[in-house]
C-alpha cells in the first residue's frame, strides 16, 4: 500500500511535468529543455516568500513561474518558431543552463533552504497504513489540474489551442491567432511547472540551480514512451515512470539501488523499442507522403 | 530573418561538397596555435591543449549532429567511458594499489588506451545506437539524454573503476599541445574522408530529405547508426586524451557542463562542416578565457555559463547556420577561391 501511495505520488509529479512540456510540444513543436529550470524559479519564489502567508506565497510563485515561461518564450523561442525540432531543442538546452547560470549568480551554487506545507509531512492513517500527506497532496493536486485541464480543452480556448496543435496554417487561416494559442500553452503549462515547484519544494525543502533536471528528465522519458506529442500519452507515460522507478527501488539489492536510474532506462529503451511510436500514437503527426 | 530555416540545408551542390585542401588548411592553423600560443604565453599552455582535446570532441559531434541532423546529448557520455577505460588502463600499478585497489592491474601504453578506450565507447554506441537509431530523430535525442545520465550514475556508482564521486587521479600526464595538436589533424583528416565518403553522403541526404532518401534505397537507420558508433568512437578517444591532458577528472566533468560547452562551439562555429567545428572551438575557447578572467575580476562565478548560453541561442537566433555555415577552409588553388567551395 505504502509502495502504491509512492508510485502514485512520484508519478504525478512526473505526469505533471510531462504534460507540461507536451502541452508546448503540441502547439509550436518545441521539447522546452528549460521546463525543469519554470519549477527552479517556483521553488526559488517559495524559498524568497516564504515570510508571507501561505495563499501570498504561493500566488506570487504561479505568477513568477507563468512570467518566466512567458519570458522564455518571446525572447528566446518566437524567434525560432520557423526552426526545425532539433534546432529548438537546442535552442531550449541554451535558455535551460542560461536560467541555470543565473541563478547561480543570484543565489549562489549552493542554493536556498525551503519549507512549505510543514504541516504536510505528517502520516495520515489510511487503510490500515500511515501515508504521508504530501503524497496524498501530491496525487489530489494532480488529479485536480487534470480534471480542469479536460474541461478547459473542451471550451473555445481549448479547441483553439488543439487545432492550433494539429496544424498551425490552417488555424490561422480560421481566425485563430497562433500567438495567443502559443503564449497560452506556455501559460497553463507554467501553472503545472508552479504545482510541480509546489510539491517538489515541500518533498525537498531545498531549492538549487538542477531543482528541476531530474524530474525533467523523468518527465522526457514519459513523454516518450507516451506518445510524443500526446497529452493523454503523457500522462500515462508519467504514471507509468514512477511506477517503474518505485518498483525497481523496492526490487533491487541495496547494493545496486544506486543504479535504479540505470534500470528504469533501460525498461524505458525496451518499451520504446518494441513501440516506437509510443503507447498512443498522434494522428497529427503521422509522416504523410 | 527565419526563412533560412526554411531552406533546405543543403544548397545544391555545395552542402556536401569537399575540397582536398580543408584538412591542410585547418591542420595549418592549429599547427600555427599549437606553437605560437605556448611559446609566447606559457600560461596558456593547457588551455592550448584542452581546445586541441575539444576539436577531437567537436568534429566527431559534427560528424554525427551535422551529417545526420539528429541531435545527440550522448557523445559526452562516450567520452566519459573513453576517460574512464584510459585512466583504468594507464595509471601506474603502485598508485593503483593505494588509491584504486579494485581497478586492473595493468599498465599499458597511453595510445594503445586511448584506442581501447575509443573502441569501448563505440561498442556501447553499437549497442545503444541500434536501439536509438530506430526512433524518429526528436525521440532519439531525448534517447541519447537517458544515455548521458545512464553513464553519469554509473560513473558516480560503479566507484570500485570510477572512484566514485571524487572521480579518479594520477592519470599519466602524458597529453600536451603537441601530442592533442596530432590526434587533432587525425580526427579533422577522418571526418573529412567520412563526410565524403559514400556513407557520409547518404547521411547528409537523409538528413536534407529522409523520405526521398529512402525512396532511393538509402537505410536511415543504417546510416544514423554508422555515423553514430563512428562519432562514439572518436568521442571516446578526445575522453581518453582529455583524461591525459588533466590527469584527474570525476564525473560531473563529462555532464551537463561540458555538454553545452561542446554544442555552443559546435552550433557557433557551425555544425555542417568540419571547419565550423574547428572554428567553434576557438572562437569559443576565447570566449570562454575572457569570461574567465571577467568571472575572476568581478568575483560572479557562473559567468561563463551565462555567456555561452546566451552565445547559443543567439546564433541559433540570428545565424543559424552558425559563422561558416556551408563554408569550409581551404588554400586558395586552382579553381578555389575564397573560401567557399563549388564543385
Amino acid at each position: 500500500m505504502q509502495y502504491v501511495v509512492d508510485a502514485l505520488s512520484q508519478g504525478s509529479v512526473y505526469a505533471l511535468c510531462a504534460l507540461g512540456i507536451a502541452l508546448v510540444f503540441g502547439v509550436m513543436g518545441l521539447i522546452n529543455f528549460a521546463y525543469g529550470e519554470l519549477m527552479m524559479v517556483g521553488g526559488f519564489a517559495l524559498a524568497l516568500t516564504s515570510g508571507l502567508p501561505l495563499p501570498v506565497s504561493i500566488a506570487v510563485m504561479v505568477v513568477a513561474v507563468m512570467l518566466t515561461a512567458l519570458l522564455t518564450e518571446r525572447v528566446g523561442f518566437r524567434p525560432l518558431r520557423a526552426a526545425d525540432g532539433e534546432t529548438l531543442l537546442v535552442a531550449s538546452f541554451g535558455v535551460s543552463f542560461f536560467l541555470q547560470a543565473l541563478s547561480i549568480i543570484v543565489f549562489g551554487s549552493l542554493g536556498r533552504g525551503v519549507s512549505v506545507l510543514p504541516g504536510f509531512e505528517r502520516g495520515i492513517p489510511l487503510f490500515g497504513v500511515t501515508v504521508r500527506a504530501l503524497d496524498l497532496l501530491a496525487i489530489g493536486l494532480t488529479a485536480v489540474l487534470l480534471t480542469i485541464l479536460v474541461v478547459l480543452l473542451r471550451f473555445r480556448v481549448g479547441i483553439e489551442m488543439r487545432a492550433a496543435a494539429e496544424n498551425i496554417e490552417v488555424a490561422n487561416s480560421l481566425g485563430i491567432s497562433t500567438n495567443r494559442a502559443i503564449a497560452l500553452a506556455f501559460g497553463i503549462s507554467g501553472v503545472l511547472a508552479a504545482a510541480t515547484a509546489l510539491i517538489l519544494s515541500a518533498q525537498r525543502g531545498l531549492v538549487d540551480s538542477t531543482f528541476g533536471t531530474t524530474p525533467m528528465l523523468m518527465a522526457f522519458i514519459a513523454m516518450s514512451i507516451g506518445g510524443i506529442g500526446s497529452l493523454p500519452g503523457a500522462v500515462v507515460g508519467g504514471y507509468l515512470v514512477g511506477m517503474i522507478s518505485t518498483a525497481f527501488q523496492v526490487l533491487l539489492p541495496s547494493q545496486v539501488v544506486g543504479l535504479r536510474d540505470l534500470f528504469v532506462f533501460g525498461l524505458v529503451l525496451l518499451i520504446l523499442v518494441a513501440r516506437p511510436q509510443g503507447l498512443f500514437r498522434v494522428r497529427g503527426r503521422a509522416v504523410r507522403i | 530573418m527565419s526563412t533560412a530555416h526554411l531552406t533546405p540545408l543543403s544548397r545544391p551542390g555545395d552542402s556536401t561538397a569537399t575540397h582536398f585542401t580543408t584538412v591542410p588548411a585547418l591542420a595549418i592553423v592549429l599547427i600555427v596555435i599549437a606553437v605560437v600560443v605556448p611559446a609566447v604565453a606559457p600560461v596558456l599552455t593547457s588551455t592550448v591543449t584542452i581546445a586541441l582535446v575539444a576539436v577531437v570532441a567537436v568534429v566527431s559531434l559534427q560528424s554525427f549532429f551535422g551529417l545526420s541532423g539528429v541531435f545527440s546529448f550522448g557523445h559526452v557520455g562516450f567520452m566519459a567511458i573513453g576517460a574512464y577505460t584510459s585512466a583504468n588502463l594507464t595509471i601506474p600499478v603502485a598508485t593503483k594499489q593505494i588509491l584504486f585497489p579494485a581497478m586492473p592491474m595493468v599498465e599499458l601504453n597511453p595510445v594503445l588506451a586511448v584506442i581501447i578506450g575509443g573502441a569501448l565507447a563505440a561498442l556501447v554506441a553499437a549497442a545503444f545506437g541500434s536501439l536509438l537509431m530506430r526512433l524518429s530523430g526528436l525521440v532519439a535525442s531525448l534517447g541519447t539524454f537517458a544515455f548521458l545520465n545512464i553513464v553519469f550514475n554509473a560513473a558516480l556508482n560503479l566507484s570500485d573503476l570510477t572512484g566514485g564521486s571524487t572521480g579518479v587521479s594520477n592519470v599519466p600526464k602524458v597529453v600536451g599541445p603537441i601530442v592533442a595538436l596530432v590526434w587533432a589533424i587525425i580526427a579533422i583528416a577522418v571526418v573529412w574522408l567520412y563526410r565524403r565518403s559514400r556513407w557520409g553522403l547518404w547521411l547528409q541526404a537523409t538528413r536534407d530529405d529522409p523520405i526521398a532518401a529512402q525512396a532511393v534505397g538509402i537505410s536511415v537507420f543504417t546510416q544514423r547508426l554508422i555515423s553514430f558508433v563512428f562519432s562514439g568512437f572518436l568521442s571516446g578517444v578526445a575522453g581518453g586524451l582529455y583524461a591525459m591532458s588533466m590527469s584527474s577528472f570525476n564525473p560531473s566533468s563529462f555532464f551537463m557542463a561540458a555538454t553545452l560547452g561542446y554544442i555552443a562551439m559546435l552550433v557557433i562555429g557551425g555544425r555542417l562542416t568540419v571547419s565550423g567545428a574547428v572554428t567553434g572551438v576557438v572562437v569559443i575557447t576565447v570566449l570562454q578565457e575572457t569570461l574567465r578572467q571577467v568571472e575572476r575580476a568581478v568575483g560572479l562565478p557562473g559567468l561563463q555559463q551565462l555567456g555561452f548560453a546566451a552565445a547559443l541561442v543567439a546564433m541559433l537566433i540570428w545565424r543559424p547556420l552558425g559563422l561558416l555555415a556551408h563554408r569550409d577552409l581551404v588554400i586558395p588553388v586552382g579553381r578555389a577561391r575564397g573560401t567557399e567551395v563549388r564543385l
